[in-house]
Order: C-alpha cells, then sequence, then structure tokens
C-alpha cells in the first residue's frame, strides 16, 4: 500500500471537474445549513441523499461530506456573532468565541475558526490515510465499561469548563444529567419525568435546549440591558485578521486540539462532540493564566475548532474502515453506500481504493474550499453585527424557530425552545453557566447506559471497570483529574482558615 | 447547478400540490394514481436497513408511476409509533404511505400503554415488499459449531450467556426472545442503541450473540470477526452458505423480518389494487430487484395484498404473546 | 440616610434564588420518580440514577443557598425583564401554533410583530420591513434554496 501511490489515486479521482463541483454545492449548501442554528447536517444529508442515486457513488459521497464539514464551518460562526450554536461541537465555541465578538475581535474570531479547522482537517486528512486500520481498531476496542469511564472523565472535566463558583457548576451539570435523563429508559422501557406527554418519551432535543439556553437567554438579557451589550454594534471593529500576538497563542491550541479530535473522533457514539469539549478544557488547563478563559480567550476558540474538525474528519473512519457509523451522518453514507450496491466494511479499501482515496482527498479538498469560502465571508459576517440589535434580534428569534422546527418538522420543539430561553435568561441573572448543564445532559444518559450496560456484561461484577485496561487507565485519569480539579478549592479553604 | 434545481422542482411541487392537495381526493381518481407525489413515511431514522429498503423502492418508483416521485419522509421516535400514529391521521388517499413492519404493526399495542391507534384496525395492507434476513452472530472466542451446541450449554447454565438488542421490545429483543422461549433457555439481555452498536459489542466480545441483519452483518462475517451461528429464515441465506438456518436445532423455527406498505384504514379496495399493483412492478425492476436483493442481501416479495393481510393478522397473534410471555409490558 | 431595603431582600441574591431553583428542581424530581422501579447496584432500576441525583442535587441546593446568604450582592428586578422575559418565548411560541395550520409565512410574520413587544426600542414601520424582509429571506433561502419541507402556506 503505497501511501503516495493512493494518494495520487485519490486525488486523481477528486479533482475532476464534476466532483469539484460536487464538492462546491456540498459544501455551500452546508455552511448555509450549519449557520441556520437547529437544522444540522443530519436533516439536510437526508434530504439530498436521494439525489445522489444517480450520481456516481464516490461524488454523491463527496458532496454528502461536503455538506457535513461545511455545517460544521457554519455552526461556528453563529455560535461566535450571536452565541448560537449552530450543531453541538459548537457549544464549546459560544463560551469564548461569543466573549470575543463582544469584544470587538468577532473578526478575529472568525479567522481563527476558519483556519483552525482547515489546519486541523489537513492534519486530519494525512492520519486518516496513514493510520485508517489502527486507528479503527482502537475505536473498536471501546466497550461499555470503556465509555463509563471516559464519560466519567468528562462529566469531571465538564466542571473545568466553568470560570465561576464550582459547586453552582457541579449542580449545572448534575440539572443537566436530570434533564437528559427525561424520557424512556433503554435499559427497562420504562419513561422517566416524561409526565405523561407522548412527544417526551423520545427525551428532551439537544437543540431546542441549547438554542433556548445559550441563544434566546443571550437575546433576552441583551434586550433587559441595552447599555450592557459592548456591543457588537458601536465598538469599533479592529482589524479583521489576527494580530501576531494572537497568533501566536492560537497556533499552538491548533495543534493541540486537533491531536484531541483526531483520537477521540475515531471513537463511535459522539466522539466528534466529546472531541470540541476537550479540547477547550485542554487548553484551559494548560494555560498559563486559565482566568482568561471565558472572557474571550483565543485559544478557547482555536482548540475546540481544532478538535472538532478532525474529531468529525476521524468519525469517518470506522464508517470507512469497518463500515460501522460513529454517529447519525454516517449512518446516512452507510446508506448512500448501500444504496450503490456497495458493502462499506474492512473490503472498501482494498476491493474499491478509487473510491476510498477519492474521499479522503477530497475531504481535503472540501476544507480548502470553505476555508476559501469562509475567509472572505467573515468581512461580510462582520456587516451584520452592524445592524441595530432591534433589528437583529428579530432575524435571531426567527432562525431559531424556524432551524428548531425543521430538525423534526414538529413544533413542540420550539416550545420547549421557549421554554428553555426563559431558563437560559434565568440562568444569566443567577450566574449559573450554561456549559456544563449541556455537557452533564449529553454525557450523563451515555454514561448510566453505558454503567447499566457494563453490570450486565459482567454479570453484575462491578470490578469489570478495573479489569479492563482501557477503562482502568480512564479512572485513573479521572482521579487525577479530580484532584487538580479539587486541589485549588482544598487549598483555598485552608488558607481561609489559616487567615481566619 | 442541475441538483439543486431537481431537489427545488421536487420541493416545490410537493409544497405547493400539498397544500392545494388537501381539498380533494375524489376516490374514483384510483385509476390515476398516482397525480401527484406520494409519501412514504418511514419508522425509522435515516441510513438504516429499512431506510434503505425505502430508497430502494423510491428510485424504481418514479418511471412506473405517471412521473411521481415517492418521497421517504423519516420519522423516527417511539419505537416505530410515532410514524404510525401520524401515517393513521392521513386521508386514504393513496397519497401518505407507512412502511410497516413488526414493531409498530404487530406489538405496540402490548408494548405501550396508550397507543393512539390499534394495529388490527388502523391500517390497510397494501403489499408485502421484502424480508430482511436476519442471522444471529457469535463471538469468536465462543467455541460452538452450531446453534444446537451453543443452546445445548445454555441450558445447563441459565443466565450464564447475553446477547445484544436494540431496545426493549424492539424486533431484535423479540425474536431472541422466541428463541430463547423456544430453545428453553435463558439469556441475559443487553441493550444497546443501534444494530451498528450490537454488531461492534459482539466482535468487542462484550455480547455472546446478537441477532443482526445480514446486510449489516455480512461484512464482519466475511472477516472473520463474528461467526454466523444460524438464520432465523426457514431456509438458507445465500450469502451466508456456512450459516444454516436455526430450524437445524429447532424444528419448526422460522423468523422473518418483513417490511410492507400499508396505507391509513378505508382505502378504496379498487385503489388499494391499483397501488399493489404499481408496487409490484416496481419490485420487478431489474435494478431494484438487485438492489434489494443483491446490495441489501435481503428477499424482494411482493404479491396481493391480501397475502400481506393475512401476514399481519398472523404476526398480530403471534408476537404479543412472545412478548407477554416474555415480560414485556408497558410501563 | 439610604432607604430601608425591600421586604425579602436576603432572598434576591444570585446564589441564594440559585440553590433553591436547584432544591426545586430535586423535589420535583423526587416527587415525578416516586413509584419508579429503584432495583439493586448491580441490577438498577427505572428510578435508580435519577432519584440518586436529584438528592445530590438537593444537598448542593442547600449549600449553595447558604452560601448566597453568607455573600453580599443584589438582583434588580424591574419592568423591562418582564417584557423580555414574556414577548420573546411568546413569539416562539406563537411560530410553534400557526406554522402547521397557517404555514411559516403566517408564523414569521407573527413572530417577529410579538417578538417587537419584547424590545423597548422597536419602532412599527421598522418592525413591518422587517418582517416583510425575513419573510422574503426565508422563502428564498429555505424554501426554494434548500429546499426544506415546511408548510409555507395556509391549509384552505
Amino acid at each position: 500500500m503505497d501511501f503516495l501511490a493512493n494518494l495520487a489515486l485519490g486525488f486523481g479521482v477528486a479533482l475532476t471537474p464534476a466532483n469539484l463541483g460536487f464538492a462546491l454545492v456540498g459544501c455551500l449548501v452546508g455552511t448555509l445549513v450549519g449557520v441556520l442554528p437547529g437544522i444540522g447536517p443530519v436533516a439536510t444529508v437526508a434530504m439530498l441523499l436521494p439525489l445522489t442515486f444517480h450520481l456516481e457513488p464516490v461524488s454523491g459521497l463527496i458532496m454528502l461530506a461536503g455538506i457535513f464539514y461545511g455545517a460544521q464551518y457554519g455552526g461556528s460562526t453563529t455560535a461566535i456573532l450571536v452565541n448560537m450554536p449552530g450543531e453541538t461541537s459548537s457549544v464549546v465555541t459560544c463560551i469564548d468565541g461569543h466573549q470575543m465578538a463582544r469584544n470587538g475581535r468577532a473578526g478575529a474570531a472568525l479567522t481563527v475558526a476558519a483556519l483552525g479547522s482547515f489546519f486541523a482537517g489537513t492534519v486530519a486528512t494525512f492520519m486518516i490515510a496513514l493510520f485508517s486500520p489502527p486507528l479503527a481498531k482502537v475505536g473498536q476496542s471501546f466497550g461499555a465499561p470503556e465509555y463509563f469511564s471516559l464519560m466519567v472523565v468528562g462529566l469531571i472535566a465538564a466542571v473545568v469548563l466553568a470560570h465561576g463558583s464550582i459547586i453552582k457548576a457541579v449542580a449545572m451539570v448534575l440539572l443537566g444529567l436530570l434533564l437528559g435523563l427525561v424520557g424512556t429508559d433503554g435499559q427497562t422501557g420504562g419513561q422517566r419525568f416524561t409526565f405523561g406527554i407522548t412527544i417526551l418519551s423520545d427525551g428532551i432535543g439537544f437543540v431546542p435546549l441549547a438554542i433556548g439556553v445559550f441563544g434566546l437567554g443571550e437575546v433576552i438579557a441583551n434586550l433587559v440591558h441595552p447599555q450592557q451589550r459592548r456591543d457588537l454594534v458601536s465598538s469599533k471593529i479592529s482589524n479583521l485578521w489576527l494580530t501576531k500576538e494572537e497568533f501566536k497563542q492560537a497556533w499552538p491550541a491548533s495543534v493541540r486540539g486537533t491531536l484531541v479530535g483526531s483520537i477521540l473522533g475515531v471513537l463511535p457514539g459522539g466522539g466528534a462532540t466529546l472531541s470540541a469539549f476537550a479540547g477547550y478544557v485542554v487548553e484551559k488547563k494548560l494555560a498559563r493564566d486559565p482566568s482568561r478563559f471565558g472572557k474571550g480567550a483565543i485559544e478557547g476558540v482555536a482548540g475546540p475548532e481544532s478538535a472538532n474538525n478532525a474529531g468529525a474528519q476521524a468519525s469517518f473512519i470506522p464508517m470507512l474502515t469497518l463500515g460501522i457509523p460513529g454517529n447519525a451522518v454516517m449512518a446516512l453514507m452507510i446508506g448512500a453506500l448501500t444504496i450503490h450496491g456497495i458493502q462499506p466494511g474492512p473490503q472498501v479499501m482494498t476491493e474499491r481504493p478509487a473510491l476510498f482515496w477519492g474521499m479522503v482527498a477530497s475531504m481535503w479538498i472540501g476544507n480548502l474550499m470553505l476555508v476559501i469560502i469562509n475567509l472572505p465571508m467573515i468581512g461580510l459576517w462582520v456587516q451584520l453585527l452592524k445592524v441595530p440589535y432591534r433589528q437583529l434580534y428579530l432575524a435571531i428569534l426567527l432562525f431559531s424557530a424556524i432551524g428548531v422546527y425543521t430538525v423534526n418538522n414538529n413544533s413542540f420543539e420550539v416550545i420547549l425552545t421557549a421554554l428553555f430561553g426563559v431558563l437560559g435568561y434565568v440562568f444569566i441573572r443567577l450566574e449559573c453557566e450554561p456549559a456544563p448543564l449541556l455537557l452533564g445532559f449529553i454525557l450523563g444518559p451515555l454514561m448510566e447506559e453505558n454503567l447499566r450496560r457494563a453490570m450486565r456484561i459482567s454479570g453484575g461484577d462491578p470490578m469489570i471497570f478495573l479489569n479492563r485496561p482501557i477503562s482502568l487507565g480512564l479512572l485513573i485519569a479521572a482521579a487525577l483529574l479530580l484532584l487538580v480539579v479539587a486541589l485549588p478549592f482544598i487549598r483555598g479553604k485552608r488558607d481561609e482558615v489559616f487567615q481566619g | 447547478m442541475p441538483i439543486a434545481s431537481l431537489a427545488r422542482r421536487h420541493f416545490i411541487c410537493a409544497a405547493v400540490v400539498t397544500a392545494a392537495g388537501f381539498a380533494a381526493a375524489p376516490a374514483f381518481a384510483q385509476s390515476t394514481w398516482p397525480e401527484r407525489p406520494v409519501r412514504l413515511v418511514v419508522p425509522v431514522g435515516a441510513g438504516g436497513a429499512a431506510d434503505t429498503l425505502a430508497r430502494n423502492l423510491s428510485s424504481g418508483f418514479q418511471q412506473i408511476a405517471n412521473g411521481q416521485p415517492l418521497i421517504v419522509e423519516n420519522r423516527p421516535g417511539g419505537g416505530g409509533t410515532t410514524a404510525a400514529a401520524a401515517v393513521t391521521r392521513e386521508k386514504p388517499d393513496g397519497y401518505t404511505l407507512f412502511l410497516a413492519e413488526v414493531g409498530a404493526n404487530a406489538v405496540a399495542h402490548v408494548l405501550q400503554a396508550k397507543l393512539p391507534y390499534d394495529p388490527h384496525t388502523a391500517f390497510t395492507p397494501i403489499i408485502h415488499a421484502a424480508n430482511l434476513p436476519v442471522a444471529v452472530v457469535m463471538k469468536p472466542t465462543l467455541p460452538y459449531k452450531n446453534l444446537a451446541e451453543l443452546i445445548a450449554d445454555a441450558r445447563k447454565q441459565p443466565g450464564k450467556f447475553n446477547y445484544a438488542s436494540a431496545g426493549i421490545g424492539n424486533w431484535t429483543h423479540l425474536f431472541m426472545a422466541y428463541l430463547n422461549a423456544q430453545a428453553k433457555i435463558e439469556m441475559v439481555n443487553v441493550v444497546y442503541r443501534s444494530g451498528a452498536e450490537m454488531l461492534t459489542s459482539v466482535v468487542r466480545g462484550d455480547a455472546d450473540v446478537a441477532p443482526i441483519t445480514v446486510s449489516t452483518a455480512i461484512g464482519q462475517i466475511k472477516e472473520g470477526k463474528v461467526k454466523g451461528l444460524a438464520g432465523f429464515p426457514a431456509k438458507q441465506i445465500p450469502q451466508l452458505p456456512d450459516t444454516p438456518p436455526a430450524a437445524q436445532a429447532l424444528p419448526g423455527f422460522q423468523i422473518e423480518l418483513w417490511h410492507g406498505i400499508v396505507g391509513p384504514a378505508g382505502i378504496d379496495p379498487a385503489l388499494v389494487a391499483r397501488i399493489n399493483a404499481i408496487f409490484n412492478q416496481v419490485l420487478e425492476t431489474p435494478a431494484v430487484r438487485n438492489a434489494i436483493n443483491v446490495s441489501q442481501a435481503a428477499e424482494a416479495v411482493g404479491g396481493p395484498a391480501s397475502q400481506f393481510d393475512a401476514l399481519i393478522k398472523a404476526e398480530l397473534k403471534r408476537w404479543p404473546e412472545v412478548a407477554k410471555a416474555a415480560g414485556m409490558k408497558p410501563e | 440616610m439610604p432607604a430601608p431595603p425591600p421586604r425579602f431582600h436576603f432572598l434576591r441574591r444570585a446564589d441564594v434564588l440559585a440553590g433553591l431553583l436547584f432544591i426545586a428542581v430535586a423535589v420535583i424530581g423526587l416527587w415525578a420518580s416516586r413509584h419508579y422501579p429503584i432495583g439493586t447496584t448491580t441490577r438498577m432500576g427505572t428510578g435508580y440514577v435519577p432519584r440518586l441525583l436529584c438528592w445530590i442535587l438537593l444537598a448542593l441546593g442547600a449549600l449553595i443557598v447558604v452560601q448566597g446568604l453568607r455573600a453580599g450582592g443584589f438582583i434588580e428586578l424591574g419592568r423591562p425583564i418582564w417584557r423580555a422575559m414574556v414577548f420573546v418565548p411568546l413569539s416562539l411560541l406563537v411560530f410553534a401554533f400557526l406554522i402547521g395550520p397557517f404555514g411559516v409565512v403566517a408564523a414569521t410574520v407573527a413572530l417577529v410583530l410579538v417578538g417587537a413587544l419584547a424590545g423597548r426600542e422597536s419602532r412599527p414601520l421598522e418592525v413591518v420591513a422587517v418582517a416583510v424582509l425575513l419573510v422574503v429571506l426565508t422563502l428564498t433561502i429555505f424554501v426554494w434554496g434548500v429546499g426544506l419541507p415546511i408548510p409555507v402556506w395556509p391549509e384552505w
């Protein structure tokens, strides 16, 4: 398997005018879709799937993949500009990205998001090309106990996401956990907290929660305190590009994020989502001055953005090499392949090298296209911020409503979003941070599910978490992380005692 | 750009016509059905085996059906009942159809306390589209050469073996409960969220066995990552020559994971015959047949509506019993 | 001499209210899950984890209340808050109820009109212009461009 020969083959396929065209269409549609909060890549890919019947398999996949990345890029844009996460992985970008916008550095934030993502995409493409089979093996070695331990690490890290009171952050994580448990208990079929409302038996959607708490909460806050908006509108938006200083801070974060994302993205089941959060946590913990985070630290944008792009691309690996979808979009891709008569699995690499490597090459091209599309648009987006808020917020409200509605053609979710909007504002006034809540919401159910599955697998023996090496390693990491988190707290208390 | 305009054309067509079309759909139009796009509501998310089947049907529909497209609409949730309930509320004019399968149509009323429809009466059966063959796969570290050996050992040690399923009350759970009951063994159910997760679990060795559709499992079986232990259909699955039917170990055992098309109750019989005829033609077209039989490793069926009606009625008797015996009940 | 503090001023502190919120949620959770089967640690039932979490949340909520009573800080409540807190969600609710039977055009207009009531600076003429613009944008980009299958016009 000559690496260069494979890449050459791939580029040969990907660079045909037709395939370039498909990539472009995919990227454009994806960006548009990503900018609209709520309707995510899954719905769009599903909608455009039938169109790919009439195309060559490679072309169809290239277009669908373009939509997927495009949505990632677009999601970051709204996260930074209006605190509205376009989709799961953009939630983290809201934290520091939006603060950067409030500090007048929206252009820089958007730029670093675009460049960081491109860098990550390039590296990830190489990693896929070189390391697909071993990476896929890593993904396969995660069973229920390993996932549980990973989630534990994630939840402890969630506390790190907060920059205020730790106790309140923990409480928010718990609240998120409880919200995540609403619905049917997968392991027994029982209903939890659904109060007889049938729609709730599938749980609370992530989209209404995220858009309500982050986006709408922010809108209400801005309406109540126009003078605190520290605008967006009034402050001079200096220099759209990164300053030298910012660049120096951002690029190491980008590299780290890429690494984190490439590893986590391979794990089926939310690896890509975790990537962004993990990237943020890594940056915050490694920073010399963690208090900058939450106020517009550029590493807080560069790291997660790179991580989530790397993660998104890495999530193709289990799909392409093993035929196992890591998330809903991958499942769709597998569906697309099957329709074309291709059975995704280990044999795809050997039996259809043009398909495999063509896709890999196209990933990179897609990333390049997205940077080319998005960078010039940054100026446009920033101009948008100059629209008077009293008009802008109406547009934000509308796009939130449409976005949420189109996910499932479901009015109920729009109602939920409205309620969460109120809750989001309450959180802002009560100084409770929403990011830990969201992380708890995502990770909680997964953690509980895997805990119970692991117990079933081991026949009730809790030692299973310690007997398996990966799980053990993760739990040790969790314990260490807990110490690191709790240490300043304990030390603080001791100082208090000694001073008193 | 040709692709975008195709989508635009379809959806403008659908939007405008749907809005106007609620006005009237006279029953006597059955001989010219369809005169506008038809919706096929699918109770699973996009990308799964059932969804792929729907899309395969859709790809062959337009050239046979007056140039009208068959639009696949995914409405996952509630174990398939969300989609089913939505369809029961539509007009029986042949323009809203449902991809029926065992969950929503044969057993949901036993599993859910407040099902808004009665599967016995809420639908008009139209055609049995295809069977998706299911095989029990086993993790390769277990030494059994066939299902009989596994059963023999399982009888001696109840609760020792476990199997992966995709949800309480899901067909994976039902089929394995049936197997356990027939074989008089007791295996522990480890619940996952999808066939892909189940398969990974068996490959990983966390689950001992799992019932998986052949199209999902075949890659891993061929690579030797899992062993195809037994097939649920009565006859040998052609794509898996080394996997004998479960009937060899348990005489008379057979299960088909059937999928078909139904509409809301009350469709005029002449219209039913017309829709049935169209779909039979679709199933006969070489491209669709090939997509189903070869790419999906499934079995296209077809046939008259009455045959499907009989099948559903039989399944409605069979599966609620299995569910109740296994202790599945609404909570 | 400064004006006497309003009644219950000690309650109007961020942490106190936050803690009370958590306690309230925990109590509701415990009440809602009172009949759920708990099972054992090795075979957890439906209610095991939720109830455990509720108890922990209750405890944390109490701690936060205590923390809040000791600290200072006072929250202003006033009329502008209620306007925004009512009309922003209301605008979405209106959208949710109208879009099914009346289509996205009607729902959009309604959302914009109701949403405009939430801000103090809205000017009627502007609002109408924004509504029209947004309807046009929605139709062009989402209905015709991307092809989202949303109802556009009322079902007459």
